[in-house]
């Protein structure tokens, strides 16, 4: 399907470009009027003269501010993980048509609840490069996927005197996992290898090998008296962490509602990863074996955050 | 809760010193009409603002403010007399500009300060209207805009020329657009009625004639009037541009006699011949007389004939106008005037001029009683002793006695007067008509240009069977004022031009004539096409466009508009054409892809892309990997690019024809 240059002047694949006088335009088209009542009272034609001079500035003014949004699209858009009542950050990469110069384009959400969601901070320039980043953040209340309504691009550059925006859908969803609520205690669970009683000392085991250390490991386990020898930095093991397998357990808190247990799995997983230890979680629909590591936890976590809300995942 | 302007409401530095700019920009025209003190207020703000800027002062207190906007309130006040005039507009917009000046650093501010900008810069066209004043303020306007653009930029950004060269862009495109509205746009009269407030001083001619008041003229060349000839002008002996007619004499001093509203039919006219039809364009007299050549045939619209055929305008001259006149050449004027009303041109106070009275009668009764005869002794009498100068000795109460026994020597106010008052002395009706005399002949542009200095004053007598015929005295003395123009006569008389500039007073001979001209012409045709283009507007719309009507104007402003605006649009939308071949082609791609229901998601690599496909078309996804990998090669392999761009290229066309 070829687009007609009609369709590409109004239809971007992105989004519609709307455009409308600002009140500073409404003040210069109340000037013109007043130019032109003053040129017509004075039979002044060089008076004419200025005033149709700024009459056709305002109509070129039009093609401007337009063509300063055509091209600008979102080229993609990724967004951070947070909890809830964070804010979200979803970070846009901005990308124009080659070979024109964009300025002063505010990016921002599409108002929402009556608030205007565009910020004037906001406002980039796409000047001798094609693209830019933007950061944007959302409040959220639920956990789950934080999916942002659409994105506005506007601008009124040159002149401010008429405001062009479009509104541009973005595909990148926030998870949003829930707030950790500590706990004192963990629950004793009956786990697969027979352990409980955790309380929050677990931290005391033997001491079992010092391994040489790698990217990825805690620094709260670094032999630093080993690196203060000299003998480069390694990393203490604890033979409890291999043997233990800490169960988080959805019925372990038969007090609490869904998000309360949610919740404080929530908080232990963090904990536990912290302190670079095993542990495995059992959620009512699934399980996952004792482990450790970054992957472990990213899955953990997105299984807490969409627990429960059906197919969104 | 309270509202705190916000940090981005702010202009940047350099947008800050465009608005000064701007506004000194759109002030400095009205330099000479401004009273001293506001120009010293706005130099002071000027300077106070730059300091601010380089960080040196602070804002100004709000109680400074306030003491300083009642000084400046008071000081308009007593300066204007709370009289409302323009003067005291542009003073109060030029202090407005000042004080504002002081205060800007938010967007707010700064768009106040240009919208008045433009406003001062129109009402600029209101004193001034010569071409260099309407160049310097397109560039005034072409500053503002600029001043405009940086109000809108990113307050961090410090380059200085970006804004201009944006406003340059913006300001261009808006000539053709300017240029179109102006030609068609109606001209309607003033909705109320306005008094420019400008001096009143009458200049050129006045309405009675003593001795050396003409000549008093010649001390300047300001500009009279042009007329424009659609083809050859009269013979210079034949100019004589008519004002004036003086009947009464008092002894000394010419005045008309009866008043412009006497309910008296205007002398009758017969043309023997064609009549000469021209366009005059008066400069500004604050007098009520119009000009035309003698005799006219007709009044033009803003004007009414007066009973010895002169043009009297309904209003006083107070801006240059513009009218068509119609003149007989040859004629008969007032043939039949009775005896009774030939009277009223046979008075003479008695006791006035005895040795003129005396003279009169002795050449008459030597010529037989033949008025012609004595006329011509009058003109021999001139021509034997008399001197024509410029700078003639004053003449007492008996002026015409003086100067015929005494002085001898006169200026052509002289000369009719004393030809006037010897024909009268002996009954035979005359009276004085002056205006202007001559012109200078512009054959590029095809038009006359009259000056003060050709003002002159000439002789009416009435013969039997003939009427008013036309008799000029000074050809009996200097013949050559009548061949030649007054500036190639007097040029080198002392007197002439003394209160002209230096520069006018050199520019009278070769190429500085010539370029005089050039430039005289040039101005001329500013103001008949551009400051009065409303009195041309009807004719030419006519000559141009055949019968005017609504669709028709409608046509003329779309076609050029939409031409321009197409053009603008083309070059700001139509650069997506310079698109990477790989890019374009690979857009290609992706919308056949589409077609098919498979779109690529935003920021999903090719490769991605692909795998993805495969999980529901491994056929599709064969199709598209040797693309994908061909393009990471040439993205992220050091490979060479020419190479693989080529193949990359052949990759996209490949897949693309597979996919039909």
């Amino acid at each position: 399907m070829k687009l007609s240059l009609f369709d590409r002047l109004t239809q971007q694949r992105q989004g519609k470009i709307y455009i409308f006088p600002t009140k500073a335009g409404w003040g210069f088209m109340l000037l013109l009027f007043l130019l032109l009542i003053l040129s017509i009272n004075f039979e002044n034609n060089l008076a004419f003269a200025l005033t149709f001079l700024l009459a056709g500035v305002l109509v070129v003014a039009i093609l401007h501010t337009y063509s300063n949004l055509l091209g600008v699209t979102i080229e993609r858009a990724s967004a951070q993980p947070c909890f809830v009542g964070e804010q979200a950050g979803f970070t846009l990469m901005i990308s124009a048509a080659k070979q024109r110069e964009h300025q002063q384009i505010q990016v921002g959400w599409v108002e929402r609840f009556g608030m205007s969601a565009i910020d004037q901070t906001m406002a980039i320039d796409l000047i001798e490069t094609t693209q830019t980043t933007v950061e944007l953040s959302l409040p959220t209340r639920r956990r789950g996927w934080c999916i942002p309504a659409k994105v506005k691009l506007q601008t009124v550059f040159p002149l401010g005197l008429f405001r062009s925006w479009s509104y541009h859908a973005i595909s990148a969803k926030a998870l949003v996992y829930p707030s950790p609520v500590s706990s004192q205690s963990l629950p004793a669970t009956s786990g697969a290898g027979g352990q409980g009683g955790l309380t929050e000392q677990v931290g005391s085991d033997d001491f079992s090998e010092l391994k040489r250390f790698q990217a990825g490991m805690s620094p709260q386990h670094i032999a630093w008296k080993v690196y203060a020898r000299g003998q480069g930095l390694h990393a203490k093991r604890f033979a409890s962490r291999q043997d233990l397998d800490i169960w988080l357990d959805y019925d372990a808190w038969p007090e609490a509602d869904q998000e309360l247990r949610l919740s404080r799995i929530c908080y232990w997983v963090l904990k536990l990863h912290r302190e670079d230890r095993c542990y495995g979680v059992r959620l009512p629909n699934k399980e996952w074996p004792p482990s450790r590591g970054d992957h472990h936890r990213q899955q953990v976590l997105q299984a807490l955050a969409l627990f429960g809300l059906g197919d969104s995942q | 809760m309270k509202r705190t302007p916000k940090a981005v409401d702010k202009i940047s530095r350099s947008a800050v010193i465009w608005q000064l700019i701007a506004c000194v920009a759109v002030v400095l025209p009205l330099f000479s009409w401004l009273p001293t003190w506001v120009i010293l207020l706005g130099v002071a703000c000027v300077g106070a603002r730059l300091m601010i800027h380089s960080g040196r002062w602070s804002f100004p207190h709000w109680s400074i403010r306030l003491v300083l906007v009642i000084a400046v309130g008071v000081g308009l006040l007593m300066t204007f007399n709370r009289d409302a005039s323009l003067n005291a507009m542009v003073a109060l917009l030029t202090v407005g500009l000042s004080l504002k000046l002081l205060e800007i650093y938010r967007r707010r501010d700064a768009l106040v300060l240009l919208y008045v900008a433009l406003f001062v810069a129109a009402s600029v066209f209101l004193f001034e209207q010569g071409i260099l004043v309407a160049l310097y303020m397109l560039c005034a306007v072409l500053l503002v805009i600029a001043a405009l653009v940086s109000v809108w930029q990113d307050p961090l950004r410090e380059e200085m020329f970006r804004p201009l060269k944006y406003a340059w862009r913006l300001v261009l495109p808006a000539l053709p657009l300017m240029l179109v509205l102006f030609f068609i746009f109606p001209r309607i009269g003033p909705l109320w009625s306005v008094e420019l407030d400008r001096s009143s001083a009458r200049t050129g001619l006045s309405e009675s004639m003593s001795p050396g008041d003409i000549s008093q003229l010649t001390r300047s060349d300001e500009l009279a009037f042009r007329a424009v000839f659609e083809g050859e002008p009269p013979a210079p002996a034949e100019r004589y541009w008519r004002a004036l007619v003086l009947s009464a004499f008092d002894g000394r001093e010419w005045t008309p006699g009866f008043s412009a509203s006497s309910s008296a039919s205007t002398e009758e006219l017969h043309s023997i011949g064609e009549t000469i039809q021209y366009e005059i364009v008066q400069e500004r007299s604050n007098q009520r007389w119009l000009f035309a050549l003698d005799v006219p045939v007709v009044a033009p619209q803003q004007a009414r004939l007066t009973i010895p055929r002169t043009l009297l305008g309904n209003t006083e001259v107070s801006q240059r106008i513009q009218y068509s006149a119609e003149s007989a050449r040859q004629y008969f004027l007032g043939a039949e005037l009775s005896s009774d009303q030939l009277d009223f041109f046979r008075r003479i106070p008695a006791n006035s001029n005895p040795r003129t009275q005396a003279l009169a009668r002795q050449w008459f009764d030597e010529a037989d009683q033949d008025t012609l005869r004595l006329i011509d002794r009058i003109f021999r009498h001139f021509n034997e002793t008399f001197v024509y100068t410029l700078e003639p000795q004053p003449l007492g109460r008996h002026s015409v006695d003086d100067f015929l026994f005494q002085t001898q020597q006169g200026f052509c106010e002289h000369f009719a007067s004393a030809t006037a008052v010897l024909l009268r002395s002996v009954g035979v009706p005359s009276r004085i008509v002056t205006g202007y005399q001559g012109g200078e002949w512009n054959a590029s542009q095809g038009y006359l240009t009259l000056r003060q200095y050709d003002a002159h004053a000439w002789v009416e007598v009435w013969l039997e069977g003939r009427g008013w015929v036309r008799i000029d005295p000074t050809t009996a003395v200097a013949p050559e004022r009548i061949e030649m123009s007054a500036d190639q006569l007097f040029s080198g008389q002392a007197g002439f031009l003394a209160d002209s500039p230096f520069i006018s007073r050199v520019g009278r001979q070769g190429w500085l004539l010539q370029a005089r001209m050039q430039y005289d012409s040039l101005n001329f045709a500013w103001q008949r096409w551009v400051l009065n283009y409303h009195h041309q507007q009807q004719n030419l719309l006519q000559d141009w466009l055949g019968d005017l009507s609504a669709w028709k104007m409608i046509l003329v402003l779309l076609i050029p508009a939409s031409t321009v605006l197409g053009f603008i649009s083309w070059r700001l939308f139509g650069r997506r054409s310079i698109q990477d071949p790989i890019d374009r082609q690979l857009q290609k791609l992706f919308r056949k892809l589409e077609q098919q229901g498979y779109y690529r998601e935003p920021g999903e690599t090719l490769k991605r892309f692909s795998h993805r496909l495969a999980q529901t078309d491994p056929e599709l996804a064969q199709v598209l990997l040797p693309v994908a990998q061909a393009y990471e090669t040439l993205h992220y392999l050091p490979v060479d690019q020419l190479k693989e761009r080529k193949l990359l290229l052949d990759e996209i066309n490949n897949a693309s024809r597979k996919l039909k």
